[in-house]
């Protein structure tokens, strides 16, 4: 079948946020973008099986994800690859002076459980709904939101509750404000 | 020890008064939300950071060539 060109243009939108999600997930650029490189593929040599209309990125970030757990992630133990170390491998991200504020966000995400990173990430960073990240990870609604909130819980733990211990007036004030 | 045993003694009995409660701080549902509100603030400024990252040549370069091949599902190989 001929692609319409819409739909190319559609696919050059999404790679911005599957590479974010990639990198945010796997957290070495240069293997994120080669899982990008294979959704896309699979995508094109698919795109009959996309239903015009519905939701592209939520079909892309479920190629995306079904690659990962079927591929990257064997060849990712092959490599042995305990997982202290994906902070490290996060340094090969790329533009990292820009990025050396996140350090400490991106450490911590490296040591969420995976399916408590991929939730976080489709609904806390990425804004998909509960109902398409569960789609997207073939689990039940309520078993995303568990997992979203025990990777907030887990994630305050890791970075919140020593900024939570050194309150100053600010902290304060905001507890103050979101109290009301 | 001596000076320690003397206060022990001064000690009110208020052990129902955990002092830990403030040390801990997460008990605070408002302080909690706070945290909460921050660190989503933060993940979505991370993520945000990278979706602003240009695409890198190589994937631009695949989907110039798809489109090129002009066909999608089927025909491709």
């Amino acid at each position: 079948m001929t692609v319409e060109p819409a739909i190319r243009d559609a696919l050059l939108a999404a790679v911005p946020s599957l590479r974010a999600f990639a990198i945010s997930l796997i957290g070495d650029a240069h293997r994120a973008d080669d899982l990008v490189q294979d959704t896309i593929m699979r995508a094109w040599a698919n795109l009959d099986r996309f239903e015009r209309g519905t939701n592209l990125n939520a079909w892309l970030f479920t190629i995306l994800r079904n690659l990962f757990h079927s591929e990257y992630r064997k060849r990712r133990r092959e490599v042995e690859d305990p997982e202290g170390s994906y902070a490290g491998r996060l340094r090969t991200m790329p533009e990292q002076g820009a990025h050396l504020d996140f350090e400490d966000m991106r450490k911590a995400l490296g040591k969420l459980p995976l399916d408590q990173r991929e939730a976080l990430l489709l609904v806390g960073a990425e804004g998909l709904s509960y109902e398409d990240a569960a789609e997207i990870c073939g689990v039940a609604v309520g078993t995303i939101k568990s997992r979203v909130n025990r990777a907030r819980t887990r994630l305050a733990q890791l970075l919140g509750l020593k900024d939570v211990e050194d309150f100053g007036p600010d902290r304060v004030t905001k507890a103050a404000l979101l109290n009301d | 020890m001596l000076p320690d045993d003397e206060d022990d003694q001064r000690m009110p009995r208020t052990d129902c008064v955990v002092v830990p409660l403030r040390a801990r701080g997460s008990t605070s549902p408002a302080l909690d939300r706070a945290a909460q509100g921050r660190i989503g603030e933060q993940l979505r400024a991370m993520y945000g950071a990278l979706t602003e990252a240009p695409i890198p040549e190589r994937l631009l370069a695949l989907l110039d060539r798809l489109e090129a091949s002009g066909t999608g599902a089927g025909d491709d190989r």
